[in-house]
């Protein structure tokens, strides 16, 4: 069941406005019909400029293959969450909360929020589109992910696999690198709870 | 998230294993339970779909096949 969980604020930046945006738990059919309509055409075409997952990494598309409604599935396993800005699904998230435990000391053993999916809109991406339209959704959706973390009192614990074109990003965040996961084909990150704590101040500013 | 309450009779025993797991994971017992209904979940859905739920020994390698009857 789709229910709102608070307000967040995405930067426009074609108009340099800051406009606000609402972080769901859950979807409905209008954000499958945006993913339909709207996402995945985009993402088809842009995978199209490349001949293999690799170098799709380089338009920012490596998540072209990602089946949305089969991955937002209704188990007590995993959480899903949408933003929406304008009126349109902006960005996706997909949580397993059951099955994923930490391997960092000092909590390594300990549950965690693993963020299995993680996705902003197409014309939101650098590298996919000359004009990348909101800044902050990614952002958004991860500080959702931490707060998810300590509500299940998991400490704000969060590990997940990143495509190469999010290592990056993810190192700024905060995460630790953990190194290339063989069994995953990914570099795997993690985050403490101390790193957490950090995060939110962060955001807090 | 939406929540329901109910109340929950332990043996003194249930309860003492309650106690104990909530303090190694350093969790509250309700947090606890509730971890423990997504874990149920999950494993009882990869064995109806005829997937397999071992747990390995870190050293001999040594599987275990986990089954829930």
């Amino acid at each position: 069941m789709k229910k709102l969980l608070g307000a967040a604020v995405l930067l426009n930046r074609h108009t340099g406005e800051i406009e606000p945006a609402q972080i769901f738990s859950g979807c409905d059919d209008v954000n499958r019909r945006h993913y339909e309509d709207l996402w995945k055409p985009e993402l088809e075409r842009r995978k199209a400029d490349f001949t293999n997952w690799d170098e799709s990494a380089a338009g920012n598309a490596q998540d072209s293959h990602w089946e949305w409604d089969e991955i937002m599935t209704s188990t007590l396993s995993y959480e899903s969450f949408v933003i929406e800005c304008g009126g349109v699904t902006q960005g996706l998230m997909n949580v397993n909360v059951a099955t994923k435990f930490a391997k960092l000391p000092p909590h390594n053993g300990r549950e965690l929020a693993y963020i299995d999916r993680i996705a902003t809109a197409p014309w939101n991406r650098h590298k996919f589109t000359e004009a990348p339209k909101y800044k902050g959704v990614g952002r958004a959706l991860f500080a959702t992910s931490v707060s998810l973390s300590f509500d299940l009192e998991f400490r704000g614990r969060i590990g997940l696999h990143a495509l190469e074109q999010s290592e990056t990003w993810y190192q700024e965040l905060g995460l630790t690198d953990c190194g290339f996961d063989e069994a995953e084909g990914m570099r795997y990150f993690e985050m403490t709870e101390e790193q957490a704590i950090e995060f939110l101040k962060g955001a807090e500013v | 998230m939406d929540r329901r309450q109910m109340t929950l009779i332990l043996s003194d025993k249930e309860m003492e294993v309650l106690d104990e797991l909530s303090q190694r994971r350093g969790m509250s017992k309700t947090a606890l339970l509730r971890q423990a209904l997504r874990l149920y979940q999950s494993v009882t859905e990869r064995i109806e779909r005829g997937e397999k739920v071992f747990v390995e020994h870190p050293t001999t390698k040594d599987k275990a096949e986990l089954v829930v009857l």
